[in-house]
């Protein structure tokens, strides 16, 4: 089986009269793709017209040969598409496995037993088998961000799309997920949007980098944290004029413009090419 | 991931302190069956058996033969919680109460109540559907099933159910004759009217719309005749006409509903 091509052309969204996106053409999969960014850079509305949610203002997005253009091209591209969106929105009263019989209902999964057969086993890939029965109100944060997760397995989509999938999640967790993603990455095509660069983007065959609704970078991991080669060093001290961040008790990795004298350079992650790209035009 | 996860059969035997043949490792002579396939199996029937019973709702709804796959979108409809139902009661039983207080006889003393009940399923509609009432409305929007269809479910699905609280209050009013069903038609028009604003407008906007609409025709009818002339036959039909003309409406501007506009 081969995993399916997300293709966009044109595609912009606008707010008002403000584009808040405008990332043109673009071709994902297969494989996982991460889509960094800062807050507000478009990361979430970009995933919003993947995954047909939210109309584009000018362009399409396509999946294979299928262009969503009305309801039948967006519900052809719907059934092959798993979603887990920025906020859980979760039914608090409802009961997990009620939840994701709604679910499988909504993706048009049928029979009742068989449904039940996807949520035992989207369930089991998110560690929630035993909290089936509870009410969602009753789970932890982390456990209704699992939960978002195994809504999206239900059916068994080739596309996924997963915005912050690993918010709320402990560190356990989120290796767990990471893991899952790299794993379902194999076979689907996974969008995923986070700010955890290192842990989730790592594991990506592509990142994008997204910076006031633009793509500033297109290109694998290792590219993108050679893109802070000669920019990163390790100092006790944070440098004011760089951007630092504690990875220890007075141990400090800083990104700048250029490595100050007597610096030693440092090897660069994810997340160092991340920033140098997004705070220094690297 | 966890290890009672992934394979279900191996964790239950060794709670039973079994451990069969197929498990034995490298020193097991002879071929096993096939463990992932006898894992699926058994996490299968584990989910038969452990599946938490469906609710009273679901089960009544299967018995009446509503298909499988309609029967989750029903019970999960927002506005169908017991609280909802009775606030619904609670709300037609005030406006009984006032009218039972007028000194009015005959139909003009349930006026009170024939101009309520119309908006009782009309809050149903506004609390069935949309992304400010409906927590899973992100998740249902990038599913394949059809907006209108799923909007259209619930709207009949909290019209069904406030219609028939609305029809027992009226079955226990001691007097007014037909006039205590009078109410019906319009409740049929000004839902109609709020689904077809609905697909401009947030459900709640569109049933606030609605709301005012009918109480500002009230208003000016109330003030011109009586309850009977208010209510009576040429009310019933102007009231099927819209409802056929606001269903229409809806139906043509289904494709609305089917994404979420920004903001």
């Amino acid at each position: 089986m081969t995993a399916p091509a997300i293709r966009t052309d044109g595609l912009t969204q606008r707010a008002g009269k403000t584009t808040i996106l405008d990332v043109g053409d673009l071709a994902i999969g297969p494989g996982a793709t991460a889509v960094l960014g800062p807050n507000g850079s478009g990361k979430s509305t970009l995933l919003r017209l993947l995954a047909t949610v939210n109309p584009a203002a000018d362009g399409t997005v396509a999946v294979d040969d299928v262009t969503a253009t009305d309801q039948a091209s967006r519900a052809a591209i719907r059934r092959r598409l798993g979603y887990v969106p920025q906020r859980d929105g979760l039914p608090p009263r409802m009961r997990v496995q009620e939840y994701l019989d709604y679910v499988g209902a909504l993706k048009e999964i049928g029979p009742e037993r068989l449904r039940r057969r996807w949520a035992a086993w989207a369930l089991a890939r998110v560690e929630l088998t035993e909290q089936r029965a509870d009410r969602i109100r009753t789970l932890s944060g982390g456990m209704q961000r699992r939960l978002t997760i195994a809504q999206a397995l239900l059916g068994g989509p080739d596309v996924l799309v997963l915005d912050e999938p690993l918010a709320s999640l402990d560190a356990e967790h989120r290796s767990r997920v990471t893991s899952l993603i790299a794993e379902l990455g194999r076979d689907a095509t996974i969008v995923v949007a986070t700010h955890h660069a290192d842990e989730l983007a790592a594991v990506c065959h592509r990142v994008l980098v997204l910076d006031a609704g633009r793509v500033v970078f297109d290109g694998s991991p290792t590219s993108l944290a050679e893109r802070a080669t000669g920019r990163v060093w390790d100092t006790t001290t944070p440098d004011p004029h760089a951007t630092c961040r504690a990875i220890g008790p007075d141990h400090h990795r800083c990104v700048g413009a250029a490595l100050p004298d007597g610096a030693v350079p440092a090897t660069p992650s994810v997340a160092d090419g991340y920033v140098a790209v997004v705070r220094y035009g690297a | 991931m966890t290890h009672q996860a992934d394979n279900p059969l191996e964790d239950a035997l060794a709670r039973a302190g079994e451990r069969p043949r197929f498990l034995a490792g490298p020193d097991a002579t002879g071929p096993g069956p096939d463990l992932h396939r006898v894992s699926a199996n058994f996490a299968a029937i584990e989910a038969e058996i452990d599946a938490p019973r469906p609710s009273r709702l679901a089960r009544v709804l299967r018995r009446f033969g509503v298909a499988d796959t309609t029967v989750p979108l029903v019970t999960a409809t927002p506005a169908l919680r017991r609280s909802w139902i009775i606030a619904v009661l609670l709300a037609v039983l005030f406006a009984l109460n006032a009218a039972s207080t007028s000194t009015a006889d005959g139909a003009d003393r349930i006026v009170g109540f024939l101009t309520v009940a119309p908006l009782i399923p009309l809050l149903g509609v506004a609390l069935a559907f949309g992304p400010g009432v409906d927590p899973t409305h992100d998740v249902a929007v990038a599913t394949p099933v059809d907006g209108f269809r799923l909007f259209l479910i619930r709207a009949i699905t909290v019209v069904a159910a406030s219609c028939s609280v609305l029809l027992f209050v009226a079955w226990v009013v001691p007097e007014g004759g037909w006039y205590r069903v009078a109410w019906l038609l319009p409740a049929l028009a000004v839902t109609a009217t709020a689904l077809a604003l609905a697909t401009r407008f947030d459900a709640r906007v569109a049933a606030a719309l609605a709301a005012v609409g009918w109480l500002t025709v009230m208003l000016i009818v109330n003030g011109q005749t009586d309850a009977a002339t208010a209510f009576g036959a040429a009310t019933q039909l102007v009231s099927l006409a819209v409802a056929v003309i606001g269903y229409i409406l809806f139906a043509h501007y289904r494709h609305r509903l089917d994404t979420l506009s920004l903001g």
